[in-house]
């Protein structure tokens, strides 16, 4: 099923309590069709909101939907559509991988026979061979979560919720998880929700991006511009006169890094900075570039940012 | 084809272009799959064959009816075939409800349920119905089989008494399924472990009858025996399949079969409480 929507799903004011503890503050934002990075550190809520976008979860004075339908209100209906991949290593016990994924097809209203052949297809899609005729309950953690995923397509759905889908992955399962992601949202259309306290899963998957701190939203929009907002990177090399130059674009106020002996100055410009500015300052001080090199802000640098300022605004 | 203009099939993930059923009817594949697993075990498959045993022997009773008859009436075969048919609903109900509800329980199963458009109800219904099906199976099967042979070799035996025979096998297979069914997947739901589960359903199956006649002696009430979950069934077959029923036996028993019904019910409601609003 390929959606036809631009944005998937929306909350407004969501608040979500376990208790007195309040899990959710206020969450409003868009989910829009693409892959979506749910960014935070543990706590922050992620779960939360993924539990409360499949009807998981009671909301009272919000606006949540999801698919064109409210969760709350319709949750066997949405949960029909969606395919959710649940943190914790859950299985059905005493099932093979096939079983289990065809029996999660039949929950999912398949006939007994379509779910079978459709189990077999999702787990050529994850690329699990005959150990799918093997029991669960003895599989690595690589295979479970990769059974996991097949159970999470057998029936179709136009969006996944995946939540710590790399969670307790070695580097290679994490590189087979994270190739199998992007390949179901950018070649397979597939709209998909990816929870994760990773900054590397979320850069190399995601073109959409929500970040979490404390049941609270602080970003929610495309990640390359949430990158673009921590300003860019820069490496200059001039001929002559280092520390010189690297004074005058600190008084410019750019960031600059001096590494003694090396003459590559390492330059963070501010938001809303140009490069151009290296030029003005070189031609000031009749200092001659050799080299100018540039990179797109890092996630970690934006990431690190904006959880200093919600730190400070706390 | 020739082999190097063959098309390489992409094997990636392709979308699903099926139909899927409606959501009420999810309590089917769930007690499906619980009875597929059950059928697994060889022993649980031994037991199934095993209960039509003790229908040969019945059915040699009821050939030599005229020969026995002083000794063993129509209502005495069909009470004694209930009491040794109940033991093969336990065993039936230890193989399908030990591992109901607590292995989901330990192994994360219930998110997997609920994560997909499973509720709360239809998850119960799902469950209970393996447990009610395989203790049918063991009380029904040979039971309406004994019916038909009965009917068979008497060719006077009216068909309003045979119908009435039906009736009563089914009403009780029906309320032991409630009773005995609701309380197996309580314990499953407490013990966690299936075996321990089954052990423990096997042990409160006897000492509920054991601790039934202790009260029933202390308070010098002899009825209270029919609160037991295998007592309370076997005095209401006792009364059903006399000529002369006692009411208010009946009754007793039947509110002892519900009660235990109802309290198993309630253990399963708290022990899943937080699955519950789903």
């Amino acid at each position: 099923m390929i959606l036809e929507f631009d944005v998937i799903g929306h909350c407004n004011n969501l608040n979500q309590h376990y208790g007195a503890f309040l899990a959710l503050k206020g969450v409003s934002l868009e989910l829009q069709a693409g892959c979506t990075g749910l960014l935070g550190n543990n706590g922050a809520g992620k779960s939360t909101l993924l539990k409360t976008l499949l009807g998981q979860l009671p909301v009272q004075k919000a606006k949540v939907e999801l698919l064109g339908m409210d969760p709350a209100v319709e949750p066997l209906k949405v949960r029909q559509r969606v395919g959710y991949m649940p943190e914790r290593e859950v299985y059905f016990p005493d099932m093979t991988a096939v079983e289990q994924v065809a029996f999660c097809g039949q929950l999912s209203g398949m006939s007994r026979s379509d779910a079978l052949s459709r189990a077999h297809e999702s787990l050529d899609a994850v690329s699990l061979g005959e150990a799918r005729y093997r029991a669960v309950d003895g599989y690595s953690t690589g295979m479970r979560q990769r059974v996991k995923l097949a159970a999470c397509l057998v029936h179709g759905p136009g969006l996944l919720l995946l939540d710590e889908p790399t969670s307790g992955l070695d580097p290679e399962g994490r590189e087979m998880m994270l190739g199998l992601i992007r390949d179901l949202a950018q070649d397979r259309g597939l709209s998909i929700v990816l929870s994760t306290h990773i900054l590397q899963d979320v850069e190399r998957t995601c073109d959409w991006l929500v970040v979490l701190a404390e049941g609270q939203v602080l970003y929610s929009g495309a990640r390359k511009q949430f990158q673009a907002a921590s300003g860019s990177r820069l490496q200059v090399k001039v001929k002559t006169g280092t520390r010189t130059m690297a004074d005058l674009l600190r008084d410019a106020g750019c960031k600059v890094d001096v590494r003694p002996g090396d003459p590559v100055l390492d330059v963070e410009l501010e938001p809303g900075v140009e490069r151009d500015i290296v030029w003005t300052v070189a031609k000031r001080a009749g200092l001659q570039v050799r080299r100018l090199t540039s990179s797109e802000g890092s996630l970690d640098a934006a990431y690190a940012r904006i959880m200093q300022e919600h730190g400070d605004g706390a | 084809m020739n082999p190097d203009t063959a098309r390489i099939h992409d094997q990636g993930y392709r979308p699903f272009k099926g139909k899927l059923g409606s959501v009420r009817t999810r309590f089917w594949p769930i007690a499906v799959n619980e009875l597929r697993l059950s059928f697994r075990n060889k022993w649980f498959k031994r037991l199934l064959w095993a209960s039509f045993f003790p229908l040969g022997v019945f059915s040699v009773l009821v050939l030599l009816r005229h020969v026995m008859e002083s000794m063993l009436g129509p209502s005495q075969v069909w009470q004694n075939f209930w009491r040794t048919q109940l033991l093969f609903a336990v065993v039936a109900a230890y193989f399908t409800g030990r591992r109901a509800v607590g292995e989901d329980l330990r192994s994360g199963a219930l998110t997997l349920y609920f994560s997909r458009a499973v509720d709360f109800r239809q998850y119960l219904l799902g469950k209970w119905l393996a447990v009610a099906l395989s203790m049918g199976g063991v009380l029904l099967g040979p039971g309406l089989l004994l019916l038909v042979f009965s009917a068979a070799m008497d060719p006077d035996l009216p068909l309003s008494v045979a119908l009435s025979w039906g009736a009563i096998l089914i009403a009780l297979s029906l309320l032991f399924a409630l009773s005995a069914g609701w309380v197996v997947l309580a314990i499953s739901s407490l013990a966690g472990r299936g075996r321990a589960a089954g052990i423990v359903w096997v042990v409160v199956y006897f000492a509920s009858s054991a601790a039934a006649v202790a009260l029933s002696s202390a308070l010098n009430t002899p009825d209270l025996v029919s609160l037991g979950i295998g007592d309370g069934s076997m005095r209401l077959a006792n009364e059903l399949f006399s000529q002369h029923a006692d009411l208010a036996t009946c009754m007793l028993s039947l509110a002892g079969q519900v009660a235990w019904a109802i309290l198993g019910a309630l253990v399963v409601l708290l022990r899943l409480a937080r699955w519950r609003r789903l």
